[in-house]
């Protein structure tokens, strides 16, 4: 019984983990809208 | 004229006319806040999961921006060396549009900015901003000229835009159109 | 000029000329660069295994079977152009069709091609119909199109 509770918990921290991984890879892909050349006007 | 949301050429496929192959995507939508120019793309490699792409797409290898793909004539459009020429290098100095607050001349809030408006065909600008007022009602669009000031946090109106402000993307080419001729002509 | 399609030649039998046996058939159809010219028949096999038969060793395209002639050899795949026709990678029939300045205009449904020359003479979309000038490059993404009317009508 406590072989397969270690398992489980083993396997949903391994699912978390690539769960958090693909999100972060998911987000770092996420592009903007940039308007570049601005640095001069910004500080006026 | 042909106009799409700045924020619709997001993921958009970059496809090689030479080959057929799907090169990269688009990640981020870059223009010139001066001269309203489209400066050009930084790219994400292809698929779900993929990371992000060195190289660079600038305006100029563009062979066509469609509402499904950005066309260019060769892989070799794509610039490996980072940009640094192009003005895509280094964006630190870039600054993020969308939620500016859109002030008019006199200093009412119009609202926020919600999408950069570019024409599309060979050579691409920014041509307008799309609002959205405090209230939360219908967004507006309001042509770019030369007296339109942006810093980053805000976007200033001059007067004489308000005038040419349309509540439909497609009355706005054909106000962006009469709006710029007269100014175009003087340079002229 | 006879003429055929991808889509009604599809597992039709290859037929060495020689020997009278049956060494495969069309399982489907490695083209040039441009999507405008029959290079080789994938008659066998799947993958790695998969055997093509040159262009140039195909004696007859008949209406019942695909004779080869004499002595023709079957080859193995032996470049990525042919592991990607092989493998469903780049194909004709189902590719996204692509106009050069960045349109989607449906969907490859069938090509029609001489069964002489293996040239392609018109590719049907599900939108119409694409003239071979047209053809500009087949890839695993698209089969890229100069634009024409004939390309988008509904």
């Amino acid at each position: 019984m406590s072989v397969l509770w270690w398992l489980l918990m083993v396997a949903i921290v391994i699912a978390v983990v690539a769960v958090v991984l693909l999100a972060v890879r998911r987000a770092r892909r996420t592009g903007s809208v940039l308007a570049s050349r601005m640095s001069d006007r910004g500080q006026r | 004229m042909n106009l799409m949301r700045a924020r619709d050429l997001m993921g958009l496929p970059v496809v090689s006319i030479a080959s057929g192959e799907d090169v990269a995507e688009v990640r981020d939508v870059v223009y010139d806040g001066e001269a309203h120019r489209l400066v050009g793309f930084t790219l994400n490699k292809r698929g779900m999961f993929a990371g992000r792409l060195k190289a660079v797409l600038t305006a100029g290898s563009v062979a066509a921006i469609g509402p499904d793909a950005v066309m260019i004539d060769t892989e070799s459009a794509i610039d490996d060396s980072d940009g640094q020429a192009s003005g895509l290098g280094d964006l630190g100095a870039a600054r993020q549009v969308i939620g500016n607050r859109v002030l008019s001349a006199d200093g009412s809030n119009l609202g926020e900015v919600v999408a950069v408006i570019l024409s599309t065909g060979s050579e691409p600008r920014a041509v307008g901003y799309e609002l959205q007022p405090p209230d939360r009602s219908n967004t507006s669009f309001v042509p770019i000229s030369a007296q339109i000031a942006l810093s980053g946090e805000n976007l200033v109106v001059p007067a004489e835009a308000t005038a040419f402000v349309r509540n439909d993307l497609a009355g706005f080419g054909a106000a962006v159109a009469s709006y710029r001729s007269p100014e175009l002509e003087k340079n002229q | 000029m006879t003429t055929d399609t991808f889509v009604h030649v599809q597992g039709r039998d290859v037929v060495a000329a020689d020997s009278a046996e049956s060494i495969g058939s069309v399982k489907g159809f490695v083209l040039d660069g441009c999507g405008r010219k029959i290079e080789a028949i994938h008659v066998d096999g799947h993958g790695k295994k998969a055997t093509i038969l040159d262009w140039s060793a195909v004696k007859a395209f008949g209406a019942d079977a695909v004779m080869a002639v004499t002595g023709a050899d079957l080859s193995t795949i032996d470049n990525e152009h042919q592991r990607a026709a092989v493998r469903g990678v780049v194909t004709m029939l189902g590719a996204r069709v692509l106009t050069v300045d960045g349109r989607e205009v449906g969907a490859v449904t069938d090509v029609e091609f001489d069964t002489d020359s293996g040239i392609v003479v018109r590719v049907v979309t599900d939108r119409g119909l694409i003239e071979p000038g047209q053809l500009r490059s087949l890839g695993s993404y698209a089969l890229v199109v100069d634009d024409a009317t004939a390309s988008t009508v509904p």
